[in-house]
């Protein structure tokens, strides 16, 4: 099976085109009740908007779009470099692997970094209204989302430090992939209902 | 409007057009609609309050109408299970018997019947569903109720009377006049509670946030006790009202010493 | 994590070696899916007679018209932790936890789960999260009290204040999350671990069930928590989800709370249809009647249970009435299918009435009844009628009990044997069936009737004067019936345990899978596997000259879905 080959340390060739790992399989499993969660968010939201008679979101509500837009397009790029530090991973080059996941590593953490402060100066709160609640909601739960993708990233970058062979922690990192993408894909369609649609 | 007109001139004969149903139906729907059609006419109550309004004196033959169909579905069910057990025990020594493995004819038939079925009830469903839900533009009666921890306030705007729930074991009195239809208004100011008329054969809940509308027509006087039945906290066994189904002129007086106070 | 390479079950290999620390340690931090699967159904089956207890609390208190038992506020709490600890903690975990983590990798051949930490860490989350709703009943303020089902705006601050409905809420993401690790668990095990030659369809149906609900938790589970999370930040944060003057919707914890709701009732029901279509065809010595209509008619159900979630909410005028009238309506056609199926196959069979046999028939004539008058329920006129009353309180205990305990009773003195290489007592076994079984109709027939006659669900007092005193006589007679019943069931798992009659590796002939090892297995399960050739290895392996393959040489890669 094709599984063999990620037992098989010294393949040169990448095998990034194998059938996921049984880390892989069960996080993409995982990640299937990870859609559905945030889908009851989603449900959520648009439950309250559709009752929602006045402006949206409410008059006074003073976002920074521009901003956020910016680490929007910062936590994407890092699925990017995710990406890359697969492929590199992939071809056994784990030394590399590791510099392409403290950069994502680093990005994510800008992100939550500027969502800290977004949530230290913002005129509202979640009991100002319900949009509030919901902002407040749906943005930290997604904010937890992605600490624990850059806790998991220290934990990966640990055990692949010094490792000969790292293709051993490839189903680990391929696993860490599918999520940090699933998180990224999230915020892009949370950005845009908390702060594009009016 | 129309549609209410339509049911006034049919009046108490709620289940008089079942008949002409039963020609479309089907054979097999032909079965069931006869047994809907039979329970209009003398089949027992099976329990069951015989719903004192128009709308829920339809209700009750539904109700009927599924009773029937159950006897008839869990009978056969009941049956074909006991024959099974009773004819294929094991007695005496274990043989091997023939290994089938299915019909293809026999799953489709029993997977088409039920569908029939489900689909006749359904359609006598969606019937009765409508005429439950039908909501008269010019009632000759308003009642705005409203639930609230723990008890009921009804308001008659037309005559500017109102009872309410004055402590534990003071219920308030619901009062209606026989034959007039009256459309109700229903709020709740605080938690979900459900507006509860048992012999009337209708519930519905009072939402915060939400008003709902549906109708009575009385058929019969009557005295019984309405009820929350929707979970509201501490006191909601204790979330009882008063209903008196009374003749119109009985209404009127009853509304005349009301406005006094 | 265990990372598991290949499905090297033929071999018997070693996958964890497992040190054995023995005693209580061992039992505790155990990653044998054998182990968890045992503590779980233990578990699960204590929280069973604590709820129970509380359910003859709450018929106790019933007994009398204004019955002064209990006060208002403990029998709020009561049937809010009785429906909740049934429901999360009994009916879920005994299923899933317990049959699903102990047979499925048997009848599929895997060596373990896919993630024998992961499974470990599911059961603790579920222990921890059963003792934290418990604790709600020794705080000051008492346990929830506003039922299973928390409706806001009942269930947020101002109205359920205190820390007992905090526990109840954290203590149903716990278990919501030990479910959800589960399903991830399992439905990998299944996708990944399946031994060579065990394609999809010669799975067992069991087998099949297990993964269907495992699916459906994933997709169930996940919007509870997200509803939690609104109402704990109600609760905390001042948050406006539920809150009318805040711009929040009530009934969207309605519509969040049953589109999980539903689907919930299919989790519980699904793993116990398995059951049954496992050991029908073993009594009777036939071959499941159309098994491939039996899956799609799993397939369907799931399918079904997805969409019919406002039926819960006729009655409050917000929701498509017709829409989910005919969805819910339909559902009867798939389960007729599995009810049908199990009636051909026990047709022409040769039946044999054991305790666990005795079991399955009464599960299906207490579902099918049960399953009726949840037709009539998806009538809306007739649900305006009953909903919220006692009609909907025997529609829900005909169908959970007929197969949370008939269905689950059954598995348990079929498998029984497996688990421990011992038989149950029959005769005590079919005293515990036959009590069990009269109460149960005494205790919910009259249920019905009490909701056509207008008493509604969840109050702890009724007048003399409503003419409900008889006939809740009746159903607490029966209740105590059933206390009986079980207590009997206690019994003779004690007995059985203390006076060993060795049963063998196989004792019912069985079909598939787990009776060709041993019982119990050894800690790998398997020191070699039959060939599978078709959806019952190890009859063939037992009958050949009634083998339902013919023996044809069949490549591994069958085994891809
Ligand atoms: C094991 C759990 C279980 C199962 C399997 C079911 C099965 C069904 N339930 Fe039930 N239900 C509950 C658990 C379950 N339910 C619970 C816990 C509640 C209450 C929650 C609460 O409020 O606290 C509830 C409440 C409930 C309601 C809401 C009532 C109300 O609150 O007012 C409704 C309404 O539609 C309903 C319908 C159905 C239907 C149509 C089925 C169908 O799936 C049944 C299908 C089965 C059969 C029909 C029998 C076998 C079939 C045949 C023999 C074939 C031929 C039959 C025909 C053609 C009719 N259920
Ligand atoms: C699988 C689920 C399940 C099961 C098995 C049961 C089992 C029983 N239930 Fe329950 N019930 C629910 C799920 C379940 N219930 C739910 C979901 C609700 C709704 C809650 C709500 O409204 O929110 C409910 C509500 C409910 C009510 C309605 C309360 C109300 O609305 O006011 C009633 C009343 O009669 C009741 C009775 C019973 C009885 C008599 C049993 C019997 O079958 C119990 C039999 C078992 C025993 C009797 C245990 C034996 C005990 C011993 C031998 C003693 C040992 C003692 C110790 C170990 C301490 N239940
Ligand atoms: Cu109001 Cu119950
Ligand atoms: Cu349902």
């Amino acid at each position: 099976m094709a599984e063999t080959t990620v037992a098989a340390p010294t393949r040169r060739e990448p095998i990034r085109f194998s059938k996921p790992s049984i880390l892989g399989l069960g996080t993409i499993v995982w990640l299937g009740s990870e859609l559905m969660f945030f889908s009851g968010l989603f449900a959520a939201y648009f439950t309250i908007r559709a009752h929602d008679g006045s402006p949206w979101p409410p008059a006074g509500t003073h976002l920074d779009t521009l901003q956020a837009g910016i680490f929007t397009a910062i936590l994407v790029m890092s699925s990017v470099t995710m990406q890359k530090a697969v492929f590199e991973a992939e071809h056994d080059r784990p030394r590399s692997a590791m510099w392409w996941i403290v950069l994502t590593f680093v990005m994510g953490g800008s992100f939550i970094a500027n969502q800290a402060v977004e949530w230290s100066t913002l005129k509202f709160g979640p009991q100002t209204n319900a949009y509030g609640s919901l902002f407040y909601v749906m943005s930290g739960v997604h904010g937890l989302h992605v600490i624990l993708g850059l806790v998991a990233m220290l934990f990966l970058l640990f055990r692949l430090k010094g490792i000969k062979g790292g293709s051993r922690h490839l189903p680990g990192l391929q696993a860490l992939s599918y999520y940090w993408h699933f998180v990224d894909i999230v915020w892009v369609a949370l950005y845009a209902c908390l702060f594009l649609v009016h | 409007m129309s549609k209410y007109k339509f049911r006034e001139q049919r009046g108490l004969q709620s289940i008089g057009g079942v008949h002409k149903v039963t020609k479309s139906a089907g054979p097999l729907g032909g079965v069931l609609a006869a047994g809907l059609v039979l329970s209009a006419c003398n089949l027992p109550s099976f329990g069951a309050f015989k719903g004192n309004t128009v709308q829920g004196n339809s209700t009750f033959h539904l109700f009927q109408g599924f009773f029937v169909a159950s006897i008839f579905v869990g009978g056969i069910t009941f049956i074909l299970l006991a024959l099974a057990i009773i004819r294929f025990r094991r007695k005496g020594e274990s043989i091997i018997p023939k290994q089938i493995h299915g019909n293809t004819k026999l799953e489709v038939f029993y997977t088409i019947v039920p569908v029939l079925i489900v689909a006749v009830l359904y359609f006598f469903t969606v019937r009765v569903e409508n005429k439950v839900d039908t909501v008269a533009r010019n009632p000759n009666l308003r009642v705005d109720v409203t639930g609230f921890q723990w008890g009921w306030k009804f308001f008659y705007p037309k005559y500017g009377v109102t009872t309410i729930t004055k402590g534990v074991d003071l219920y308030p009195t619901l009062e209606l006049p026989v034959g007039e239809t009256a459309t109700f208004r229903l709020v709740s100011n605080d938690v979900v509670h459900g507006f509860y008329m048992p012999e009337f054969d209708f519930s519905r809940y009072a939402l915060p946030g939400v008003t709902n509308y549906f109708d009575f027509t009385p058929q019969h006087t009557a005295n019984f006790i309405g009820r929350c039945s929707q979970f509201c906290g501490l006191y909601h066994a204790d979330m009882l009202f008063y209903v008196h189904v009374v003749s119109p002129s009985q209404f009127q007086s009853w509304i005349h010493a009301h406005q006094g106070a | 994590m265990t990372i598991l390479q290949e499905p090297q079950v033929a071999t018997g290999s070693v996958l964890h070696e497992q040190k054995a620390p023995g005693g209580f340690y061992k039992w505790i931090t155990s990653v044998d899916h054998k182990v968890i699967g045992k503590n779980y159904m233990y578990t699960a089956l204590a929280f069973m007679f604590i709820a129970g207890a509380m359910a003859l609390l709450i018929r106790t208190q019933l007994f009398n018209p204004n019955g002064h038992v209990v006060s208002l506020q403990t029998y709020n709490e009561l049937f809010t932790i009785h429906g909740s600890m049934m429901l999360y903690l009994f009916a879920g975990p005994f299923a899933f936890g317990g049959f699903a983590n102990f047979i499925v990798p048997l009848q599929i051949g895997a060596p373990d789960m896919a993630f024998p930490r992961l499974n470990n860490l599911s059961y603790w989350l579920f222990l921890l999260g059963g003792v934290t709703m418990l604790f709600g009943f020794f705080t000051a303020s008492g346990a929830a009290a506003f039922g299973w089902v928390a409706y806001a705006p009942l269930s947020t601050a101002p109205y359920s204040p205190g820390p007992g409905p905090d526990l109840w809420i954290v203590s149903i993401a716990m278990v919501g999350f030990s479910g959800i690790f589960t399903a991830v668990n399992l439905v990998t095990t299944i996708f990944y671990l399946r031994a060579p030659g065990m394609t999809m369809f010669r799975m067992p149906l069991f087998s099949w069930s297990m993964l269907v609900t495992g699916v459906l938790i994933l997709i169930a589970f996940p919007v509870l928590t997200a509803a939690l999370v609104l109402l704990y930040a109600d609760r905390h944060f001042g948050a406006h989800f539920f809150s009318v003057a805040g711009g929040g919707v009530p009934v969207m914890w309605q519509n969040l709370f049953w589109f999980f709701g539903h689907p919930e009732v299919y989790i519980l029901a699904l793993p116990f249809f398995g059951i049954v279509s496992e050991l029908i065809p073993v009594f009777s010595k036939k071959p499941i009647f159309g098994y491939k209509g039996m899956v799609f008619a799993t397939l369907a159900i799931a399918g079904l249970s997805t969409g019919v979630w406002a039926h819960h909410m006729f009655t409050t005028g917000t929701v498509l009435l017709p829409f989910f009238s005919a969805m819910s309506l339909l559902i009867a056609v798939p389960t007729g299918i599995k009810v049908f199926t199990w009636i051909a196959t026990m047709w022409g069979g040769q039946i044999k009435f054991n305790t666990s046999m005795l079991f399955a028939v009464g599960f299906i004539f207490a579902f099918v009844m049960g399953g009726i008058t949840g037709v009539m329920l998806a009538s809306p006129p007739i649900d305006f009628y009953t909903h919220d009353t006692y009609f909907v309180v025997a529609h829900f205990h005909q169908v959970l009990i007929a197969t949370t305990v008939f269905a689950g009773f059954a598995g348990i003195y079929y498998w029984y044997p497996k688990l421990t290489g011992r038989f149950m007592h029959e005769g005590l076994g079919k005293w515990n069936f036959w009590v069990t079984f009269i109460g149960f109709w005494f205790t919910f027939m009259p249920q019905y009737l009490l909701g056509l006659r207008g008493m509604p669900r969840r109050i702890a007092i009724y007048s003399p004067t409503d003419g409900f005193t008889f006939l809740n006589r009746m159903s607490t007679v029966g209740a105590y019936m059933m206390g009986i019943g079980m207590f009997l069931f206690l019994l003779n798992f004690i007995v059985s345990w203390r006076r060993p009659r060795p049963a063998g590796d196989n004792p019912w002939d069985g079909f598939t899978l787990e009776w060709a090892t041993s019982s119990p297995p050894p800690a790998h399960n398997f020191h070699s596997l039959p060939p599978i050739r078709s959806a019952r290895p190890t009859w063939d392996m037992n009958h050949p000259e009634h083998a339902d393959a013919v023996p044809v040489v069949t490549g591994g890669d069958e085994s891809a879905e």
